[in-house]
């Protein structure tokens, strides 16, 4: 997979033809660090920014679908998402399929030169697994439906742990967490395929995070140092690939003197609940650079900056 | 009177709750399963029927006033009314989960005695609603006295709105209750034969199509229930365990192994659920989209590749898909490893999965005519019908193959006479008019061939049925390629199959030939005729050995030189005069390679039931004695120890019989390699069971044998 791009160099720009690219994604994350809203902001993909790489995202499957409908019917009209049910067997579980193309190949191993720059199309399907699967890794063991996630997981070729970046004093609470996750992982995996993980900091939107949204891999490090160390080991271990993102569902109000494009809910020690603010002016920010990394295993400038 | 006591049973969402000290409760998530429950397990239709959403409103929707919807639950054993009461919680993330306490009483036409028992709470006005903290009992249901059913006579309002369609949307301003409802929708149930189906006081509802009547809570909502409806184009009745098959799809299409009991699901849903049924569960999961946006991800290359198997008739679109996607190819990889998941299974399944087979059947039997119009799809069912492991290759070759050479077999106007001949494949459509359209082949030998038939000369070509292809091939390019006539002709004495004469290909050298021999008249001597074959040999390269044996003049000359020398002249020419004993000593000592003989030890059954039939059987209605037949079969194989008793139960044979045999049979044709490759295994009435008989026959009824050494051979 990591060479894929390097593998379609030959493809040459006079092929209108995307070259394309899967990726079955988990979305792994405590209660309310906003994997749903995450799904459904980047399945809406609203105002699309012209200047964007991401030129379209397509719902796939009913879904999908269904989520474009939630962004639509309850974020955009500034109301909260109701929880992921926790809903049985793993095949039961809401299974978004998404298609994401982007303008060109913005890697520095596509040739620069060509005239029209190839079109790449993600293909992902992402597993939005209820934020209890978390907390049961903490709390249950040999639970049957744990093991059946944990399956699930194992097959996929990539994971997203979501965290609320505002939730830092639940640190040592997440490297908990990932250290049973990551050693069930290796306990319930045969094949010892190389997968990769993205950490992704959720509500970047709040000020503290916003101003470090370009060092996300710091701001891991500062925010969550105890979950940081985990997964290097974890990465420096031989266990596969991990990289840092800094995302917000909601975006921002302005460019010169930004601020969230956010009610506040509720904060505590548990987080931030946010609503969207200004449903017009409505821009996500950072939701395709982790799919991308994921399906790839390089980084996107251009998706960074966004 | 109709005065009863009724067992009204009940269960909730699942949530972890804490009292606070308001008195009131929050939630700290959910648990997975539902709680204060007094029946355990919750029947599996209700649970079903849950699963798919039908009580479920839109996220979002629910308000601190309860919405009720009810349904009569039907599909799939025990008939169960069932009300469903909706409030949103309060959790400690400040979100606002919706949550439901469901009631069950058993039997269809009870959601009125239900309404009644929620209605005659002694908390006064108040319904009973989610309360985590009013724990139940399992085996304690709710038990009620019901009195006569209250039927109140219908406003002319709601009586007029009666006569529209389904689902019909009380305007929010109408007062209303829900007797009222659940009375609409039962007369609406009865007029449409469907389940009774209804929600009262819904902000906004997941599959708004599926109700018959719904009382809006708001004028806001009527606004959104009316646009939600004219988005979706018609009332779609729940589809029986329409959950279990979503899930099994989603299941089989998002891992690459696939679980044994998914596919037991599909299996069985194939018996039950229509063809437009299976096209809407298939969009749902983006067939469409994957088609219209060339998405290839393994998940809708999974997905597409179930829906050609599950509704064959869309396997011409999934091939045209397949090719369509340019230079990536791995998608071909994802299929065959999907197809061979899925045969592995199917084996697995009692009764051998005998929709899943009778689907794949009508696949096979389907994209082969389908050639005629689309031959540009050539390249994917050569893909489809041939590549190891594959779900549509496997039933062609065991069976359709098979088939169609019955079949073909049976065009021959002289074998059509014979009474009790039934064709196999030429009753489906497609064929019955190919079968039509050639049969003036064999009327008149002339008649000129039609180029819409070359795609299916190329594709039996390619998937080595030899015969069949020759037969093609005459008829869509008039003539037979050298290699195939070789193949089909029996070393040039047989020129046509099924009753239809096969003329061979020309290379230029050899028209040259023909040339000269006109030009020169009827006889020409030896003399010139030797120089200018080897000529040709030389010019030709290609197939230039098997022109020198199998031109028409060639074997003329052979024949005009050996005429008398009949053992020569029913063995092969070509390994009498070319292969060494010590060659053959070489071919014996290879060992079978193993995955020879994996694909051999598949086809053992058919191997050991031609070799009893059509060899040993045919040969003693011939006259001759069944256990001298046997023994100079293994004298041939070079084995006398191979246990044919035990090789004649086919599938159910010792595994080391099989492989004995499959090693001798292996051997034995690999005694000619030019000819063909060596298989381990036979068909029906190809060269090697031709040929065996042939020998065994003379063999046998010209005793004692002479020095015959070179025993024949060829693929099964």
């Amino acid at each position: 997979m990591l060479d894929w791009l390097s593998q379609n160099k030959t493809k040459t720009s006079s092929n209108s033809e995307p070259i394309d690219r899967s990726a079955e994604v988990r979305v792994i994350g405590d209660r309310a660090s906003g994997k749903t809203a995450y799904m459904a902001s980047l399945a809406y993909w609203p105002n699309a920014n012209a200047s964007s790489p991401v030129q379209t995202v397509t719902p796939i499957n009913d879904d999908a679908n269904e989520l474009v409908a939630n962004a639509q019917n309850i974020l955009e009209q500034g109301l909260q998402l109701e929880p992921t049910i926790l809903n049985g067997s793993v095949d039961y579980i809401k299974d978004y399929t998404l298609s994401i193309v982007l303008k060109g190949a913005f890697t520095w191993k596509t040739p620069k030169v060509t005239l029209q720059p190839q079109l790449v199309r993600l293909n992902i399907s992402c597993k939005d697994y209820a934020g209890e699967f978390f907390s049961d890794l903490l709390h249950k063991t040999g639970d049957s439906l744990l093991v059946d996630y944990l399956e699930d997981c194992v097959r996929s070729t990539g994971m997203m742990f979501l965290v609320d970046g505002t939730t830092h004093r639940k640190d040592s609470e997440y490297a908990n967490g990932l250290d049973k996750f990551l050693m069930a992982l290796d306990r319930t995996d045969i094949s010892s395929n190389q997968r990769r993980i993205a950490f992704v900091m959720t509500k970047c939107e709040q000020s503290e995070l916003w101003v470090n949204r370009h060092k996300p891999r710091e701001l891991a490090q500062a925010r969550f140092p105890q979950a940081f160390r985990k997964l290097q080991g974890w990465e420096q271990t031989g266990g596969g690939q991990v990289d840092y993102f800094t995302t917000s569902a909601f975006g921002m109000l302005g460019s010169k003197y930004p601020e969230p494009n956010s009610t506040r809910v509720k904060r505590d020690r548990d987080g931030t609940s946010s609503v969207i603010k200004d449903p017009k002016r409505w821009r996500p920010f950072g939701l395709v650079a982790p799919i991308y990394w994921l399906c790839t295993g390089e980084r996107h400038k251009e998706l960074d900056k966004d | 009177m109709n005065s009863a006591t009724i067992k009204i049973h009940e269960f909730s969402t699942g949530i972890l709750a804490e009292m606070t000290p308001d008195g009131r409760w929050v939630s700290h998530g959910f648990v997975g399963e539902y709680m204060n429950k007094t029946v355990d397990p919750i029947p599996a239709n209700v649970e079903s029927a849950i699963k798919n959403r039908e009580f479920a409103v839109a996220e979002g929707a629910s308000r601190d006033n309860p919405a009720i919807i009810g349904r009569e639950v039907r599909s799939g054993g025990q008939d169960w009314s069932v009300i469903a009461v909706v409030i949103r919680g309060r959790e400690d993330k400040g979100r606002k989960p919706s949550l439901y306490r469901y009631f069950l009483c058993e039997g269809a036409g009870n959601l009125w005695k239900i309404l009644a028992w929620i209605y005659s709470q002694p908390q006064g006005e108040k319904i009973p609603v989610f309360n985590p903290f009013e724990t139940k009992v399992v085996g304690q249901p709710n038990e009620y006295q019901v009195g006569n059913p209250l039927v109140v006579p219908l406003k002319n309002e709601l009586q007029y709105l009666l006569k529209n369609e389904a689902p019909i949307v009380i305007p929010s301003v109408q007062p209303c209750t829900a007797f009222i409802v659940n009375q609409m929708a039962t007369e609406k149930a009865i007029e449409n034969g469907q389940p009774v189906a209804w929600a009262f006081q819904a902000e906004a509802l997941e599959q708004p199509r599926s109700f018959l009547v719904i009382q809006p809570a708001s004028e806001k909502a009527e606004q959104l229930l009316h646009r939600a409806i004219a988005s979706t184009p018609q009332y779609t009745a729940p589809i029986t365990g329409e959950y279990e098959i979503k899930s099994a799809i989603k299941g089989l299409i998002s891992r690459e192994n696939v679980k044994l009991e998914q596919v037991q699901a599909i299996e069985t849903a194939l018996n039950q659920v229509q063809d437009s049924d299976w096209e809407v569960i298939f969009n749902a999961q983006g067939a469409a989209q994957a088609r219209s946006e060339g998405i290839y991800s393994p998940q809708m290359v999974r997905l597409l590749t179930l829906r050609a198997i599950v509704l064959p008739e869309t396997l011409p679109e999934f091939l045209s898909w397949m090719q369509k996607r340019g230079k990536q190819e791995d998608h071909y990889q994802v299929s065959e490893t999907f197809q061979s998941e899925i045969k592995s299974s199917i084996s697995g399944i009692a009764g051998n999965a005998q929709n899943f087979t009778l689907k794949i059947t009508q696949g096979v039997k389907l994209i082969i005519p389908r050639l005629i119009e689309q031959p540009e799809l050539l390249e994917n069912v050569v893909w489809l019908l041939s590549f190891p492991s594959g779900l549509w290759k496997h039933i062609y070759s065991q069976q359709v193959v098979l088939d169609i050479d019955h079949d073909l077999s049976l065009m021959n106007p002289k074998v059509r006479q014979l009474p009790n001949l039934h064709s196999k494949i030429i009753h489906h459509e497609k064929w019955e008019k190919l079968a039509n359209d050639v049969k003036v082949y064999w009327q008149d030998r002339y008649y000129p061939h039609q180029t819409q038939y070359q795609a299916l000369a190329e594709l039996f070509d390619k998937l080595e049925s030899p015969k069949i292809a020759a037969f093609f091939y005459q008829i869509g390019y008039g003539e037979v390629p050298k290699r195939i006539f070789a193949e089909v002709s029996n070393g040039g004495r047989n020129s046509n199959v099924y009753g239809l004469t096969l003329k061979k290909q020309v290379s230029f050298p050899e028209s040259l030939l023909f040339l000269l021999m006109e030009l020169g008249g009827i006889f020409v001597p030896l003399v010139i005729v030797v120089p200018l074959i080897l000529l040709t040999f030389m010019v030709g390269l290609l197939g230039g050995k098997a022109l020198f044996e199998k031109t028409p003049y060639s074997l003329e000359t052979n024949q005009s030189t050996t005429t008398s020398d009949n053992s020569k002249g029913d063995s092969f020419p070509a390994q009498t005069a070319t292969q060494s004993p010590k060659d053959r000593t070489t071919n014996i000592v290879d060992p079978i390679p193993q995955y020879i003989e994996e694909e051999a030890l598949k086809k053992f059954a058919e191997t050991s039931r031609v070799m009893n039939k059509e060899v040993v059987n045919e040969l003693v209605q011939e006259g001759l004695d069944k256990e001298q037949i046997i023994s100079e079969l293994k004298l041939l194989f070079q084995d006398r120890d191979l246990d044919y008793a035990d090789a004649i139960k086919g599938g159910k044979a010792k595994e080391t019989t099989k492989k004995e045999w499959i090693n001798a049979i292996y051997q034995y044709q690999s005694k000619n390699p030019e000819k063909t490759l060596p298989a381990g295994y036979m068909l029906s009435e190809k060269s090697t069971v031709q040929e065996l008989r042939k020998y065994l026959k003379k063999k046998l009824s010209n005793p004692p044998p002479q020095n015959f050494n070179t025993p024949p051979g060829g693929r099964g």
